[in-house]
C-alpha cells in the first residue's frame, strides 16, 4: 500500500505571471485511490496537465517510481503507464468500440494487416470485466449511450495497462447504476496495484471510494487527509474557504408544503417517442417537483417531448383549464414553459457569442426601441441579470464558452429570469451537473426563491441528496413511465432506487 | 493610454479587419498606379462589384445560418433571363421583372425545403440546382442571348450623376441588411441558429423558418442582382454568372462571416467583395496578366480566413 509512484515537489505554475499552482507537495502511490477535491479554477485541471504532460511546470520537480523525470508530452506519461480518462470524452464517433479501446496500439498480424480477430477478443475481455460485456466490440462508438461512452473510456485506458489512472469527474454523465459499476471497477484497479487520481465535485462518491483526498484552493494545496479523519462538512469547508453547511441548513427547512397546491399544468397522456407507455402527471403551483430515475429511464426525454422537441404522436396537456398546444419550444415558452436542458453546450449556450447576447436572446423583442432593438436596454437588462444572479465575468462582451460551468448555468438562466413574464414553469434538467459546491448552493438559492414567487420548478436530477434536499416531491421514473411518486416526508434513498429500478410501484 | 482606449475601441468592430486591409491596399496601389486613386475609378469599382455584393448579402445570410449556396450564379442568370424573356414576348418589363424575383423566392424555398425540412445536405441540393438552373436558363433561351433594352434596364445602366443606380440599390441594401441582421429581433435569430441549432431550438426559435427564410432571400436577391446585371449588359445572357457562387463565398469569407455559421457582417461583406473588385481593377490597371488575379484571389481567401483564426485567439 505505501509503495510510492508519482511525487511532485514543490510544483509551481503560473501563466502570465498568474499564479495557477503554489508550492505543491504531493504523492500518489501504488493500489491507492487519491481523490483531488476543490472548486473550479482551484487548479485540479493544471496540476493533471502538469502530470500528463500537457503543460510544463514552472518550479519544482516531478519524480516517477522515485527518479526525477521531465514529462513533457503525454506520450512520455503514457509510456510511464499514466493515463488519463478525458471529462469530455476523447473517443472517436465514426470507429468502433475495439479500435477505439486499441487506437494508440493497434494490433497487425503477421501479415501487416489488422489484427481484427485479437482486437475483438481482448476488448471483448475488457469489457466483461467492467461489466459491459452487452457492448459489441465492433459497434460504432456514435451508436452508444453517453454512460456506455463513458465505460468505454475506462476500457480504453484499462488495455494500456496502466501504473497511474487519472479520472476527471468520471461520473459526471452516469447514472447512478454505472456509478456503482464504476467503483467497483476502481477497486479492481486497487486490487492489482494500480493507482487511481480521483477528481470529482460528487463528494459522496469521494468519500465512498477514496483511500486520500486532497483539498485545493486557489492554486495551494490545502491538505492531504485519510479518509477516515475526514467528514462532508469539513472538507466542503475546506473547499470553499468558508461555511456552507449553515446556508444548506437553512435550504433544508424549506420546501414540502405541497398539500393544497392547485396544478398549474396537466400532463393527462404523454407518448416519449422510443418507448412503449404513456405517462401522466401533474404540476402544482410553486412547488418544486423532483424527477430521479437511472440514466435511460427517460426523464430528459420525457420533457424534450412536452415543450415540443422531440415529436410524438400522442400528448394531452392542459393547463389552468385548457388545453394546450405545444407543437415546438417556442408554443411552449409561449405558453410559459421554460426548459434548460442537461446538454449546455449543446443544447443551451451559443458558445461563440457574448454573455450578454445569449442572456437576451429569448427576451430580445421586448428589448426594442421602435422596431429596432435597443443596445442601451440589452446591456441594462444584462447588468442587471448578471447583478442579481452574480455572474462572474470580466465583461459582458466576454464569449459564454470562457466562462466556468457554474456561471454559464446562470447566464442560461438570466435567459428565463429577464424574462418579461417569468415562464410560470421552469424545468431544469440537472442544473448543477458538473458544477462546483459554491456556485452548487447558488444556484439552489435562485431556484427556492423562484418557487416562492409563485414558479413552478420541474428538477431533474441523478443526484439524490440533491433532489431530496430541494424537493416538495419527486417521481421516479423507469424506462419511460413512472414508477413512483414520493412526498417529502416519505424521502429516502433507499425507497426512490427501488422504484427506479422497477423493484416496487405505486403508479399504474 | 488615450489611444490605446481607441485601438481597442476599433478592434471591437467587427469590419475592423477587412477595413484595414482595404485601406492599406489603396494607399499601396495609390502610389503604384496614378489613376487608383481617383473618383471615376472608384465608382467604377462598386459598379463592378454591385452585382457580387448585392448576392453576397444573400450568401452571407445563408453562411451566418450555418449553411451554403452554390446555385447562387444560375439563380441570377435565370432571374435575368426569365425577365427580359417575358418582356420579349410583350409583357410589362416591371411585372416580368416582378416575376422573374417571385420566381426566385420559389427556387429559394424549394433548396430551403430539400435541405432542410428533408434534410439533404445542401451542399448536394444547391450543387444539383445549379446544373437545374443553368440549364432552364438554356432551355427558355435556346442558348441564345436575348436583349434587354427597356424602362426596367436602367436599374442596371441608369446613372445618377457620376454614380450608377447598380451602386445606389447595392449600398441601399447593404445598409437595410447590416440594420436587419444586427437591430431586428429575426436577424439577430439569424446569428443564433447558426451559432448553434439545438441550443436555438431550446430557445424558442423556429429554426427551420430561419434557415428556409435565409434561403428565399437569397433567391430574390440573385434574380433582382441578375436583372441588374442584363440591364447593365442590354442582354440576358445564360452563361453568365457562372463563377457568382464562389464569387460571394469569397466576398463573405473576405469580410469576416465565419463559415462555421453564427458570425460576420454584412458590411464586411461588401468589403469584402470590393476588396476583390479592387484587385481585379488594380490588375488591370498596373497592366498585370490577369491570370494573375486569379492566383491573387486566392492568396487574399486563405490569407482572410487565416488572420480571423488567429484573432479568435
Amino acid at each position: 500500500m505505501e509503495k510510492e509512484m508519482l511525487r511532485l515537489e514543490h510544483v509551481s505554475k503560473a501563466f502570465s505571471g498568474v499564479r495557477a499552482l503554489t508550492d505543491i507537495s504531493l504523492t500518489f502511490r501504488r493500489g491507492e485511490v487519491h481523490a483531488l477535491v476543490g472548486e473550479n479554477g482551484a487548479g485540479k485541471s493544471t496540476m493533471m496537465n502538469v502530470i500528463f504532460g500537457n503543460i510544463q511546470p514552472t518550479e519544482g520537480k516531478i519524480y516517477f517510481s522515485g527518479q526525477e523525470t521531465v514529462v513533457d508530452d503525454p506520450g512520455k506519461a503514457q509510456r510511464n503507464g499514466i493515463f488519463m480518462i478525458h471529462q469530455e470524452g476523447s473517443l472517436l464517433d465514426t470507429l468502433s468500440v475495439m479500435e477505439n479501446v486499441f487506437l494508440s496500439s493497434l494490433k497487425k498480424n503477421r501479415f501487416g494487416f489488422l489484427d481484427n480477430r485479437d482486437m475483438y477478443r481482448k476488448t471483448k475481455e475488457i469489457l466483461e470485466m467492467l461489466e459491459i460485456g452487452h457492448i459489441d466490440p465492433k459497434r460504432k462508438v456514435e451508436k452508444l449511450s453517453t454512460p456506455e461512452r463513458q465505460l468505454v473510456e475506462i476500457a480504453k485506458a484499462i488495455a494500456l495497462n496502466p501504473a497511474l489512472v487519472i479520472m476527471d469527474e468520471p461520473t459526471a454523465s452516469i447514472s447512478a447504476k454505472e456509478v456503482q459499476i464504476l467503483m467497483r471497477i476502481i477497486r479492481k484497479l486497487k486490487e492489482k496495484e494500480i493507482g487511481v487520481i480521483y477528481i470529482s465535485h460528487k463528494l459522496e462518491e469521494v468519500f465512498e471510494i477514496a483511500d486520500v483526498i486532497s483539498v485545493l484552493r486557489d492554486g495551494s494545496l490545502i491538505g492531504t487527509y485519510r479518509k477516515e479523519e475526514m467528514d462532508t462538512d469539513r472538507l466542503i469547508t475546506l473547499m470553499v474557504g468558508r461555511q456552507l453547511g449553515s446556508e444548506m441548513e437553512e435550504l433544508k427547512n424549506k420546501g414540502g408544503k405541497e398539500e393544497g397546491k392547485e396544478a398549474v399544468l396537466k400532463v393527462e397522456a404523454l407518448k416519449i417517442p422510443g418507448y412503449g407507455k404513456t405517462v401522466s402527471f401533474e404540476i402544482k403551483r410553486g412547488e418544486i417537483l423532483g424527477f430521479a430515475g437511472l440514466v435511460g429511464a427517460g426523464r430528459s426525454e420525457l420533457f424534450e417531448t412536452l415543450i415540443g422537441y422531440r415529436k410524438t404522436d400522442v400528448k394531452k396537456i392542459t393547463g389552468s383549464g385548457r388545453e394546450l398546444k405545444v407543437r415546438n419550444p417556442a408554443d411552449a415558452i409561449s405558453a410559459g414553459i421554460g426548459m434548460l436542458s442537461e446538454d449546455r453546450r449543446e443544447k443551451g449556450i451559443f458558445a461563440q457569442h457574448s454573455v450578454r447576447d445569449n442572456i437576451n436572446i429569448i427576451n430580445l423583442k421586448n428589448l426594442k426601441k421602435g422596431i429596432l432593438v435597443s443596445r442601451a436596454k440589452e446591456t441594462d437588462i444584462a447588468e442587471r441579470m448578471q447583478k442579481k444572479l452574480n455572474v462572474k465575468t470580466s465583461d459582458l462582451k466576454t464569449r459564454i464558452r470562457h466562462l466556468s460551468g457554474g456561471n454559464q448555468q446562470k447566464v442560461l438562466l438570466a435567459r428565463f429570469l429577464s424574462m418579461k413574464e417569468i415562464p410560470e414553469i421552469l424545468i431544469l434538467d440537472e442544473p448543477t451537473h458538473g458544477i462546483d459546491v459554491g456556485a452548487k448552493a447558488e444556484i439552489y438559492r435562485i431556484i427556492k426563491n423562484l418557487v416562492e414567487s409563485g414558479i413552478s420548478v420541474v428538477l431533474i436530477s441523478s443526484e439524490l441528496p440533491e433532489l431530496m434536499l430541494m424537493c416538495d416531491r419527486i417521481l421516479v421514473m423507469h424506462e419511460g413511465t413512472i414508477t413512483g411518486e414520493v412526498a417529502r416526508r416519505e424521502f429516502n434513498q433507499e425507497l426512490i432506487m427501488q422504484y427506479a429500478s422497477n423493484l416496487k410501484h405505486n403508479q399504474a | 493610454m488615450k489611444a490605446k482606449e481607441i485601438f481597442n475601441r476599433i478592434r471591437e468592430i467587427p469590419e475592423a479587419g477587412v477595413i484595414a486591409a482595404f485601406v492599406i491596399m489603396c494607399v499601396i496601389l495609390s502610389f503604384l498606379s496614378d489613376v487608383f486613386f481617383t473618383l471615376q475609378n472608384f465608382v467604377n469599382i462598386l459598379q463592378q462589384v454591385s452585382v457580387t455584393a448585392i448576392v453576397a448579402i444573400g450568401q452571407a445570410l445563408i453562411i451566418i445560418t450555418g449553411n451554403i449556396d452554390l446555385s447562387a450564379g444560375s439563380t441570377m442568370a435565370l432571374g435575368g433571363v426569365v425577365a427580359a424573356f417575358l418582356a420579349q414576348q410583350g409583357w410589362n418589363p416591371w411585372l416580368a421583372a416582378f416575376i422573374a424575383v417571385a420566381l426566385g423566392c420559389a427556387i429559394g424555398y424549394l433548396i430551403g425545403f430539400l435541405s432542410i425540412r428533408l434534410q439533404i445536405v445542401a451542399f448536394i441540393v444547391t450543387l444539383g440546382m445549379d446544373y437545374i438552373l443553368r440549364g432552364c436558363c438554356y432551355l427558355i433561351s435556346d442558348g441564345m442571348p436575348i436583349s434587354y433594352t427597356n424602362s426596367v434596364s436602367v436599374l442596371g445602366s441608369g446613372k445618377l450623376g457620376i454614380v450608377p443606380v447598380s451602386v445606389f440599390i447595392m449600398l441601399f441594401l447593404i445598409f437595410f441588411f447590416q440594420i436587419f441582421t444586427k437591430k431586428t429581433v429575426t436577424g439577430r435569430r439569424f446569428f443564433a441558429v447558426g451559432c448553434n441549432d439545438k441550443s436555438a431550438r431550446m430557445s424558442g426559435i423556429r429554426v427551420e423558418r430561419i434557415q428556409i427564410g435565409a434561403y428565399i432571400i437569397m433567391g430574390a436577391l440573385a434574380a433582382f442582382a441578375g436583372i441588374i446585371n442584363a440591364g447593365n449588359l442590354w442582354t440576358a445572357d445564360s452563361v453568365s454568372g457562372k463563377t457568382l457562387a464562389l464569387d460571394t463565398v469569397a466576398s463573405s469569407t473576405i469580410g469576416g462571416v465565419s463559415m462555421s455559421g453564427g458570425s460576420g457582417s454584412i458590411v464586411g461583406v461588401l468589403f469584402g467583395a470590393v476588396i476583390i473588385g479592387t484587385m481585379r481593377n488594380a490588375f488591370v490597371l498596373l497592366n498585370i496578366s490577369a491570370y494573375w488575379q486569379q492566383v491573387a484571389i486566392g492568396v487574399i481567401i486563405i490569407l482572410a480566413v487565416g488572420i480571423d483564426r488567429f484573432r479568435a485567439k
